[in-house]
Order: C-alpha cells, then sequence, then structure tokens
C-alpha cells in the first residue's frame, strides 16, 4: 500500500486536474524546446564537421597560370609540411535552365573520379562522367531542372554553347549549398574541360598539411613556402586562398541561428519555471488547511514540504514522458531541415544516454527548484492559522491582500470593482504583468527585428539604382560591350564597372585570402551605399578605397586604416576612407581611376550594371534574358547575371530561416506566458467564489460577476501589454544589433514593426478572453457559491 | 476520587502561571491571564466558558499549537515551551490526540489512509499500520466505510473518523476542541459516548466544550472567564467506569 503521505501528493495531483496538466504542460514546453536545441545541437556540430573533414578538405587552394603538370603536383606532394596534393582545376561558367534562362555554374576538373585525394564527393546516383558528360552536386537540383541522363546546355567564357549530358549526382559537402549561393556545381573530365576551354584557365592546386590542421597561420605559412617554391619553378601563382580550417563554408550561419534558438530555448524555459512557481502557489494557497490538519496530527514541516516537493517530482516525471521525446524529435526534425538547407547529410542516429537522462533529469528537478520557494513560503504557515483559514481570509485577503479601493480617480463601479480586484493582490499582479508582458515583448521583438531585416533590404536595394548585374569572365573594351547591349530593348541606363579580385599584403609579407574588388566612379548614380563610418569614396583621393563592413570585421579594418593591395605582382597601397553597410561578400570599392592606372585596363569593364525601363518585374525577367542572347552572341564570357530582385531574394532566403524560427520560438515562449495569465485568472476567479457569491447574494447579478472578471482580466492584460512594447523598445534595440553584429557584421538600426502593436494588442485580448473564460462557463448558484471553500 | 484517576505521580498536564496576549493596533488583549492547571492522568476534563473566555486558546497550549506569553506548560511530561516547530509537531504526533469541531480530515484520502496518516507521519507501528488502523474503525463502527472519502461521510461519522485517528499512535492525552459543535444531538451523543468511553480506558481526556456538562460524566470541570479560572469543580467517580467497554 503506499503511504498516505505520497497517497495524498498523488490525491492532490487528481483532485487538482486543470492546474496539474498546466505546470505538465509548461513543463513539456520548456523541456521541449530546450531538448529541440540541445538534440539539433549535438546531431548539427557533429555531422556538419563530420560531413566536412569527411570529405578531406583542402587547407589551402593555390591557382597558378596554366600548366601544372603531373610530375609538379607529386613535387609539390614531396614538399615539407605539405600531406598531399591534387590538381583540381575550377572555372566558372553557365548552365541552361529552362529555355532561355542561366544559372552560374562552377565546374571542377577532376582527374580521378575513382580516387579524388582531397575536396571529395560521392556519387549518389547515375554513374561517373567521360568526355562530354558532367555530373551534378545534388543540390543543384534547386536551381535546374534536367535530370539525370538528359543533356544540358553549358558555357564557359565566351566560348560557344555545349551540350553535356548530365551522367550521375554528386554529394559534394564540402560546398556551399547550390540554392544559398545561386551557383551549381559540375563536375567533368579533364578532355571534357578542353572541349569547354580549349586554351585553359589557372590551374588550380588543392592542398593539405601534414601538420596543425587547424592552424591558419601556420597553413598560410605553409602555402606562402610553396608558393615561392613553385615560383622558382616557374610556375606563377595568381592567388592562394586559405579557408577556415576545419569549418563548413556556413557554419557560422549555423552556430549563430543555434546560439539564437539556444538562447529562446533557455527563455522559455525561465518563462515555463514562472509558470510553475505561479501554479504552485495557488495549488499552496488552497492547501492551507490541509497543511494545518497534517502539522496538527505530527507531521513537521519537512515532511509536509516533502509531500509537495512528491507532488511537484510526479509531475515533472509526467512531463518528462511527453516533454524528452517531443523535444528529441524536434531537435532531430530541425537537424534535418538544416541538413537539408545546408547540403550537408545527417549521420548521427543514435543519441548519447546522458541527453535523455539529462532532459529527463532536468523536467523532474528543475520544476522541485523553483517550487522550493512557493512550497517553502506555503507551507511554513503557522498550524493554528493554517486551521483556521477557510479560503476567504487567507486566499481572498490575509496579509499579502490589502483592501483597496481605488478612490483617488472616479471611475465607474464595474472598473473601480476591477481595478480593485486587480490591486488586491500586487504581488500576483507584478508576477502576471511581468510573465504575460515578457511573452508579449518577445514576440514584439520578432516582429520588429523582421521588420527591421526588411528594411536592411529595402536600403540595400535603394542604394542600388540598378536593376541586373552582369559579370564577365575577364575584362573587355568597354565599346564592345555597349555594342552588343545596344539593341537590346528595355535598358534605360548602362554603367561599366571595372574589377577583379585581390588579396591585402599584410606586414608580415604574407597575403590574405583574394578579395572582390568593384572600381567605379566616386560619384556613381548606380550605387550610393549607407555610410556606417568615414566616407565614401571622393574623386580627389585616388589613394582612399572603402570597404563594406564584412570586409572591415575580417581584416580588422576601420576609416583611416592603411592597406596594401596586390594586384599582379605589384602592392599598392591605400587608406581606408569608409565602411559601407553591405549584405554580401566582403568587397573594396576602388576608385575606378586609380584601378585603371594599376591594371593598365584603360577602357574595360568586368562588372556591367544595367538599369531596366520597366519597374515590372516580368519586364525585368526578360529584359535579363535578352542581355543574356545579346552577350552570348556578341561572345562574351558571362559568369553570372543576377537581377536586383534575384539578390535580394538571396538574402532574404538566408535570413528567413533564422527569422522564422525566431518568430516561432517566440510564440512558444508568448504559449508558456499566456499559460500563466489564463493560470493567474482562474486562481483569482476560483479563490472568489464566496466572495462573488456574497456579491450575488446581496443582488449582483451573473452576468456583472462575469464582466467583473473580464475587465479585471483586461485591466491585467492592458497593464503587460503597456509593460511589454515599453520593454520591446529597448530589447528590440539590443536584440536587432547583436543579431546584426552576429549575422550580418554590422549592427542593424532598429525600424519598429508596424504590426507589433495590433498584433501583440490582439494576443493579449485572445488570451485575456480565454483566461475569464472559466467566469463565464460557471453555473454555480449562490447557494454554492457560498459554502465554497 | 475517580479510581481511573492516578494521583500522586507525574500530572499528564500541568500549566504554570500561563498567560496569553495579543498585542493589536487597539493595545494589548489578554486571551489567557496567569492560568495553573495541574490535570492528573486519566482524568476526563471539561472547559467550559463563554466565546472568548480562552478556552480553545488554553487547549491550543495543551497540544503545542500555541505558545504561552508567559508560564510553562509541561504535557506527558514533556515541558511545551521553547520546543522548535519541528520538534513540537513530532511530540504532537505521538503523545496527544486531537479532535477538532470541525473533523479536519482530509478529503483526498480515504477513511483508513486518514486513520493511518498519524503513524506515517510519527513512524510508529511499523508493519502493522493498515491493521491496527482498520481496528481502530471497527471499534467506533466504521469498518465497512474504510474505503470511502470523508466527503461520503456523515458529520458524525466524520467525527468518529477523527476520533480514530486521534487514537492510533495511542496517546496520553487526547485532546478534543468542541468536538460536537457541528453535529446533531444524537450524533453528539455517539461521540461523547466515544470520548467517554476513552476516559474509562484511562486516558486523559480534555474536552473543551459549549455544550451541556452534566449529563456527561466528566470527572472535572474548568470554567474559564476572560482568561481566568473562575470555577474548578471536581466531580463523583465516573458511573460505569470500566463497565462500557470503551475504546482502547
Amino acid at each position: 500500500m503506499i503511504r498516505p503521505r505520497w497517497k495524498k501528493a498523488l490525491s492532490d495531483i487528481l483532485s487538482y486536474k486543470a492546474r496539474s496538466l498546466l505546470v505538465i504542460a509548461a513543463i513539456i514546453l520548456g523541456i521541449t524546446g530546450v531538448g529541440s536545441i540541445l538534440t539539433a545541437y549535438l546531431i548539427l556540430s557533429q555531422d556538419i564537421r563530420t560531413n566536412y573533414l569527411g570529405v578531406r578538405p583542402a587547407a589551402a587552394v593555390i591557382w597558378t597560370v596554366p600548366g601544372l603538370t603531373d610530375q609538379d603536383v607529386a613535387a609539390v606532394r614531396a614538399r615539407p609540411g605539405v600531406e598531399d596534393a591534387e590538381r583540381r582545376p575550377s572555372v566558372m561558367g553557365r548552365i541552361l535552365k529552362g529555355e532561355d534562362s542561366w544559372e552560374s555554374l562552377r565546374l571542377f576538373v577532376v582527374d580521378d573520379f575513382d580516387k579524388p585525394r582531397l575536396g571529395t564527393f560521392t556519387l549518389e546516383g547515375g554513374r561517373w562522367p567521360v568526355e562530354g558528360e558532367l555530373v551534378i552536386e545534388r543540390d543543384g537540383w534547386r536551381l535546374i531542372d534536367t535530370p539525370v541522363g538528359n543533356a544540358i546546355d553549358v558555357r564557359v567564357g565566351d566560348s560557344p554553347r555545349h551540350r553535356l549530358r548530365i551522367s550521375g549526382r554528386v554529394h559534394d559537402p564540402g560546398q556551399a549549398p547550390s540554392h544559398m549561393d545561386h551557383v551549381v556545381y559540375g563536375y567533368v573530365t579533364r578532355r571534357t574541360y578542353r572541349t569547354l576551354v580549349p586554351d585553359g584557365a589557372l590551374d588550380r592546386l588543392l592542398v593539405s598539411v601534414s601538420e596543425k590542421p587547424f592552424d591558419r597561420e601556420h597553413i598560410r605559412s605553409v602555402t606562402r613556402d610553396l608558393g615561392t617554391w613553385l615560383g622558382a619553378r616557374g610556375i606563377s601563382v595568381t592567388r592562394v586562398e586559405v579557408p577556415a580550417p576545419g569549418r563548413h563554408p556556413h557554419q557560422g550561419q549555423l552556430e549563430s541561428l543555434l546560439f539564437l534558438l539556444g538562447a529562446i530555448g533557455a527563455l522559455s524555459l525561465v518563462l515555463c519555471s514562472i509558470l510553475v512557481v505561479n501554479i504552485m502557489a495557488f495549488l499552496l494557497a488552497r492547501q492551507v488547511r490541509q497543511i494545518g490538519i497534517m502539522k496538527a496530527i505530527g507531521a513537521t514541516p519537512m515532511q509536509v514540504v516533502q509531500i509537495y516537493f512528491f507532488a511537484v517530482a510526479c509531475l515533472g516525471g509526467l512531463a518528462a514522458a511527453v516533454g524528452v521525446p517531443l523535444g528529441v524529435a524536434g531537435g532531430k526534425a530541425y537537424a534535418r531541415f538544416a541538413a537539408r538547407e545546408l547540403n550537408f547529410t545527417v549521420l548521427t542516429t543514435e543519441l548519447p544516454h546522458w541527453l535523455y537522462l539529462g532532459l529527463a533529469a532536468a523536467a523532474v528537478v528543475l520544476p522541485v527548484v523553483v517550487a522550493t520557494i512557493p512550497i517553502r513560503r506555503g507551507t511554513s504557515i503557522p498550524v493554528l492559522r493554517a486551521l483556521g483559514d477557510h479560503g476567504l481570509t487567507a486566499l481572498g485577503g490575509g496579509d499579502q491582500a490589502r483592501p483597496t479601493s481605488p478612490r483617488r480617480f472616479s471611475m465607474p463601479r464595474p472598473l473601480r470593482l476591477a481595478v480593485g480586484g486587480v490591486l488586491r493582490r500586487r504581488g500576483r499582479l507584478l508576477f502576471t504583468v511581468a510573465t504575460l508582458g515578457l511573452g508579449l515583448t518577445i514576440l514584439a521583438v520578432a516582429l520588429n527585428l523582421q521588420a527591421t531585416l526588411s528594411r536592411l533590404l529595402e536600403q540595400s536595394a535603394e542604394s542600388q539604382r540598378f536593376d541586373l548585374s552582369v559579370f564577365l569572365g575577364r575584362p573587355y573594351p568597354v565599346a564592345r560591350v555597349a555594342e552588343a547591349l545596344a539593341g537590346v530593348e528595355g535598358i534605360d541606363e548602362v554603367t561599366y564597372w571595372q574589377g577583379g579580385l585581390a588579396p591585402l599584403v599584410y606586414g608580415d609579407g604574407m597575403l590574405s585570402n583574394s578579395y572582390s574588388i568593384v572600381a567605379l566612379p566616386a560619384r556613381a548614380r548606380a550605387f550610393e551605399p549607407v555610410v556606417l563610418e568615414g566616407t565614401w569614396l571622393q574623386e580627389a583621393r585616388g589613394d582612399g578605397v572603402v570597404v563594406n563592413q564584412e570586409l572591415a570585421r575580417a581584416e580588422r579594418l576601420s576609416a583611416g586604416s592603411t592597406i596594401e593591395l596586390k594586384v599582379g605582382a605589384r602592392q599598392h597601397p591605400f587608406v581606408v576612407l569608409g565602411v559601407i553597410k553591405e549584405i554580401g561578400a566582403p568587397t573594396i570599392y576602388v576608385p575606378q581611376p586609380s584601378w585603371r592606372l594599376i591594371t593598365g585596363d584603360d577602357d574595360t569593364t568586368t562588372n556591367v550594371r544595367i538599369a531596366s525601363s520597366s519597374r515590372d518585374p516580368v519586364d525585368q525577367v526578360t529584359l535579363s534574358r535578352r542581355v543574356e542572347r545579346a552577350l552570348e552572341s556578341a561572345r562574351l564570357d558571362v559568369t553570372a547575371t543576377l537581377r536586383k530582385a534575384e539578390r535580394l531574394k538571396l538574402i532574404k532566403d538566408h535570413l528567413a530561416i533564422i527569422t522564422g524560427f525566431l518568430l516561432a520560438s517566440s510564440l512558444l515562449a508568448l504559449v508558456v506566458s499566456g499559460l500563466g495569465l489564463v493560470s493567474t485568472m482562474g486562481i483569482s476567479i476560483i479563490e472568489r467564489t464566496r466572495e462573488t457569491g456574497v456579491m450575488r447574494a446581496i443582488g449582483a447579478s451573473l452576468h456583472t460577476v462575469r464582466i467583473m472578471f473580464l475587465a479585471e482580466g483586461l485591466v491585467v492584460g492592458l497593464l503587460s501589454w503597456v509593460a511589454g512594447l515599453l520593454l520591446a523598445v529597448p530589447m528590440s534595440d539590443a536584440v536587432a544589433s547583436f543579431f546584426g553584429t552576429l549575422i550580418l557584421d554590422t549592427p542593424l538600426e532598429l525600424t519598429l514593426s508596424g504590426a507589433a502593436i495590433p498584433v501583440t494588442l490582439g494576443v493579449m485580448t485572445v488570451f485575456v478572453l480565454v483566461a475569464t473564460s472559466s467566469a463565464w462557463t460557471t453555473r454555480s448558484s449562490v447557494r454554492e457559491a457560498l459554502a465554497y471553500e | 476520587m475517580n479510581p481511573a484517576i492516578t494521583h500522586g505521580s507525574e500530572p499528564a498536564i500541568l500549566c504554570q502561571g500561563v498567560s496569553k496576549v495579543f498585542h493589536t493596533a487597539r493595545g494589548e488583549v489578554a486571551v489567557l491571564r496567569n492560568v495553573d492547571l495541574r490535570v492528573e492522568r486519566g482524568e476526563y476534563l471539561a472547559i467550559v466558558g463563554k466565546s472568548g473566555s480562552g478556552k480553545s486558546t488554553l487547549l491550543s497550549m495543551l497540544a503545542a499549537i500555541d505558545s504561552p506569553t508567559r508560564g510553562t506548560v509541561t504535557v506527558a511530561g514533556v515541558t511545551l515551551n521553547g520546543l522548535s516547530e519541528a520538534a513540537s509537531a513530532s511530540w504532537r504526533g505521538r503523545s496527544v490526540g486531537i479532535v477538532f469541531q470541525f473533523f479536519q480530515l482530509l478529503p483526498g484520502l480515504s477513511v483508513l489512509e486518514n486513520v493511518m496518516l498519524p503513524m506515517d507521519f510519527s513512524d510508529t507501528f511499523q508493519g502493522r499500520r493498515e491493521s491496527r488502523a482498520r481496528g481502530l474503525l471497527a471499534r467506533v463502527g466504521l469498518s465497512a466505510h474504510a474505503a470511502k472519502r470523508p466527503g461520503e461521510l456523515s458529520g458524525g461519522e466524520q467525527q468518529r473518523v477523527a476520533v480514530a485517528r486521534a487514537l492510533v499512535n495511542d496517546p496520553q492525552v487526547v485532546l478534543a476542541d468542541e468536538p460536537t459543535g457541528n453535529l446533531d444531538s444524537d450524533t453528539s451523543r455517539s461521540v461523547n459516548q466515544l470520548l467517554t468511553g476513552l476516559a474509562q480506558d484511562g486516558k486523559t481526556v480534555i474536552v473543551v466544550t459549549h455544550g451541556a456538562v452534566d449529563s456527561i460524566p466528566y470527572s472535572r470541570v474548568l470554567t474559564l472567564a476572560d482568561g481566568s479560572v473562575v470555577n474548578d469543580e471536581s466531580r463523583r467517580a465516573l458511573p460505569g467506569a470500566h463497565a462500557t467497554g470503551g475504546v482502547r
């Protein structure tokens, strides 16, 4: 037979089914939230690394002039500090999607598909290609729709189109996902490559190091020595890239997202804990007399406390039975989603036992811990007082409840009753306002963040007064390009910029990764960015460049910094005039005259910006196709065309995952805080049953009582709403700043959402209606109400 | 002299100079004033007086539920002054049985579990708690109701359960605060008979009552007024002592 004291605990759980279910629901929500995040983190942090490292990624990529031989590669492998090397040229091209629409294509040339040494990839369908064929990375099928087995048109450089058969589908986790970077990855044999690029493009060497594979400085040092050695053999190194060692290209984004979600999960857990405290306080208030009885018949304070801890632990155990599997399932689902988005495979099939045990323990222990305060407080009431409790004094009045009569302001009686009822228990009011207010704050913050990001995209769009960007594979005379575009209908204005890729030279002579250079006139109408620091390009400052915040963060630059750019074989000093806000890759903006001087390319262009004569998106798509056709006909090497709308969508898609989850997580927090209001209003309605019975006995109608509770609920709701919105402003600012720095390397300027006020007000109203619904559904008679204890 | 009462040995209850003063906004209110009381073992004592005379306060002190402002209270050989809450609860569970006016049963437990509860808290009668509780229920005539909840019983039946619970740890002293205050006359009679039976079995029984004391064979009647003892009347031996088959 169960001991009576534990039986009492179980009986209390069943006696207050609604409250018990609320506690269980609160714990489930908290554990599910934290469990999902923890599970996702465990899977993703491990698997993304395993996926990436599993492909034996190159520690460094070295571009050389064409002509690397197998002997050269073998000699590189034998160099000190080098573990392995593989020649894998790569060239940008175009691949046809649909009838006359092209996507960017990056082609990799693989000497031995069966035994790649570095940057490996796996065949998932079909077979390895032979001459005239290619295999495509699986994520590319989010951009094209030609199935395996069919032929597809590709263009490389200014060569004519070639039709290649798609022989298979591969998975290459070492590349950034195609759909995110809008580039299809294709893999061809050397013979196919020679067909596409008869003159050959730059050779490309993948290198891994034999020691300190995660030490970027060491890798740079090895590649510098290698570059010197290659130069001595007559092989010029044109560019060196050292990616962040051991990290997937988008790992930073994933980690930022997990961090954000973790914060939301932790916040949900805090809110759930607050809810548990709230509900336990109510339950104990209803147990005052029983606590007195138990003490009177011999229960020590500790024995009484243990009974309620046991009850909470049982509720936690029940919640764990649901919350733990839900949390793990949620985490696995998110991991699958993230893996799909980031194009890697979930490898983890089993999770560590400690995860399940830890979550279960948290579900049991955390509520017990947070319930300590209300339990200790509720059970410490002296025996004599407890035995004298009849529900009215201790619950509806007593030390904590002060008789209130807001006489200062004249107001209608029902409102006065409502305000008086709300102010009666100020501690509980504060608690409820804090909980619901916080939930509304989080929702408002999520909405404000969405508005801020939308504004950022608008600003980005406004700063670019062109509709179409065309990137050429090499510098072409402006006149030739202009001639090709002359007959294209729908063009309003064309601007010809220059640019390329160039690394920074550090003080010790080492080179950075190559950064994108855009050379344009200082007063380019087509581009007016938001300057965060310093100034934009100045005509009078030929030695002044501007960088975007991404580059400024990566290289720790600010207005006034000096840099050395290596263009060709020479180094050129510049001063950073300013830092601009821009979403995109790290970029250096150089005055066009200076670039011409450096490169000797007087009147060439690599970067064409076209303004459409129509604002209609459909017209702009048509224009984009016409431009491609015209440039193809003119045998110009186009590596990419990008409509502004497309670019903004790309950025939006990057951010959508984050903002979507932020909104979903904020709703989770809101549900928990709403439960707090439901609990509090329910407590208030129940504990004042006798009081309202007295009111009805002396003439108040049931309808009046219901309106009174509704008014009370609205007063609490409005106070919470005001508090929530007031807090939302500074919190949104802080989150925008933090979020911006984390994801975009620049604090975001807050834009308040126009939807925040109506949405939060609507949510609050719904919560109040739900919370006070028990007042509308009660059917107790006056006699029953007066006899209620 | 009542043969069931043991004179000359340590008394069951000894109060010396007990006063209880409450401090209110209007000043001090003395609920008990310098009360001296000696109750021998086996006495069947009624404490009477008007509302506000201090009867229930005195009883609370005897149960260590309340403490005096001045004076000492010794019950069952233990001086209650200065006991911690845990110590007084522990003592109370083993040494006194309390019967309340409003029964004070836990609604979520069965009748049997309510009776077993004091043994659970005091950790007594291990291995035979259920049988002991059933035995006590049989003796108060409620065997058939063991599985019921208190809410399913009448007032009188609930009070009999409360009596059984009060006896479950075999206390020396039984304290009853208006045990029939909430019952009709017939039911009151049966509860009073139960309490009388306990006294006849040698337990020290103290009853605070508003009701008539003449029809109940109390061995002593103490009258309080304004917090002081105004009358202390000893009576003849219990009629039919040891012949009424009271509850052990």
